[in-house]
């Protein structure tokens, strides 16, 4: 196991342990909030925001590698970029399941096209849209060009979701913000246990495993295509059974 | 009961609302009987969507790797026809 590896594993106990504190800590050892906060809904609040968060977080790993690809193209930066925009597609689905709960027990509704929810769903479409990009268009440098760019566009969009409650309204709460009253005493622990959770512990264990993925795949359309260079496919075409299915298998998953 | 659910909807956000502090309240009577249902259900929701995204993730690193080795193994079998 090398470096790198150990902090992964480290990362992941970490975790696991932070896990195991949280929950309990949210649904037993934290009072409710008052009704119009969604009274017992509100709970969804101590891990909703912090995989907002983790939006931010990853969507700006993926705006850095991103213009550090268009700059100077290499593996690495594709790979933290993919990465970035996968995981801030995952959260940002975390943040849009999550929401339109606790919204229906605090406001009466699942959706409103409040400024906050409204700025966070095009940011959600742009990474989905990378995704999908990298997914079915293929890993050619204009792909990758592209999706790049896009990652770049959809960082703009980051501090627009965070200060839009502030510019344009909307009832999302304020909170933790300018303006807001903060939460009790009482709520502190199960907040900063979420944050660690689920901002400073699952994103770096996520976008290492995709990364990983990520490098993994470019390496394998790369043998791919020395196979076809060498005419390897073709003579496995009319050869070997097993070495041709092989090969058919590695062209469906780069 | 019919007084505490109409407090409960009086008391209920809308639209328009927001909230600018969270303060503690006792559990009782005037708490909407589904809330915790929801808050169930987001919770599950999360850690269904995380679980996924681990276990697929996990599953195509070990497809793509189990391929690659499959790959390299046929490119070093086959005598190199392009040569």
């Amino acid at each position: 196991m090398n470096k790198k590896d150990s902090l992964f594993y480290a990362l992941l106990a970490a975790f696991s342990v932070a896990l195991v504190v949280t929950i309990p800590k949210i649904f037993l050892g934290t009072p409710s909030a008052q009704l119009t906060a969604g009274g017992l809904a509100q709970k969804i609040f101590y891990f909703h925001v912090p995989v907002a968060f983790g939006v931010y977080l990853t969507g700006a790993v993926c705006f850095v590698a991103s213009a550090i690809y268009l700059v100077r193209p290499t593996e690495g930066a594709n790979a933290w970029a993919r990465a970035g925009s996968d995981c801030a597609s995952f959260f940002g689905t975390m943040v849009l399941c999550s929401g339109p709960l606790w919204a229906k027990k605090a406001w009466g509704v699942y959706w409103t096209w409040d400024p906050q929810l409204t700025t966070l769903l095009l940011s959600a479409l742009v990474y989905y849209a990378i995704t999908l990009l990298r997914a079915f268009a293929g890993d050619g440098a204009a792909e990758r060009r592209f999706a790049a760019a896009l990652g770049i566009m959809g960082a703009m969009n980051l501090p627009i979701i965070h200060y839009s409650v502030q510019k344009w309204g909307g009832n999302h709460p304020t909170v933790n913000r300018e303006g807001g009253g903060g939460i009790d005493d009482s709520m502190k622990a199960a907040w900063y246990l979420g944050l660690v959770t689920m901002t400073l512990l699952l994103p770096p264990i996520l976008l290492w495993l995709r990364s990983r993925l990520a490098t993994l795949q470019a390496q394998l359309e790369y043998t791919w295509q020395e196979a076809l260079t060498r005419g390897i496919v073709d003579y496995l075409d009319e050869h070997e059974t097993s070495e041709r299915e092989a090969l058919h298998g590695a062209q469906e998953l780069r | 009961m019919t007084a505490n659910l109409t407090a409960s909807v009086q008391d209920r956000g809308n639209p328009g609302e927001r909230s600018t502090q969270f303060v503690p309240v006792e559990s009782g009577a005037s708490e909407p009987s589904d809330a915790g249902t929801f808050m169930v259900a987001a919770y599950v929701l999360m850690w269904l969507c995380t679980v996924f995204f681990i276990l697929h993730t996990w599953r195509k690193t070990r497809s793509v790797e189990a391929r690659m080795n499959e790959l390299q193994k046929a490119i070093a079998r086959v005598p190199q026809t392009g040569d």
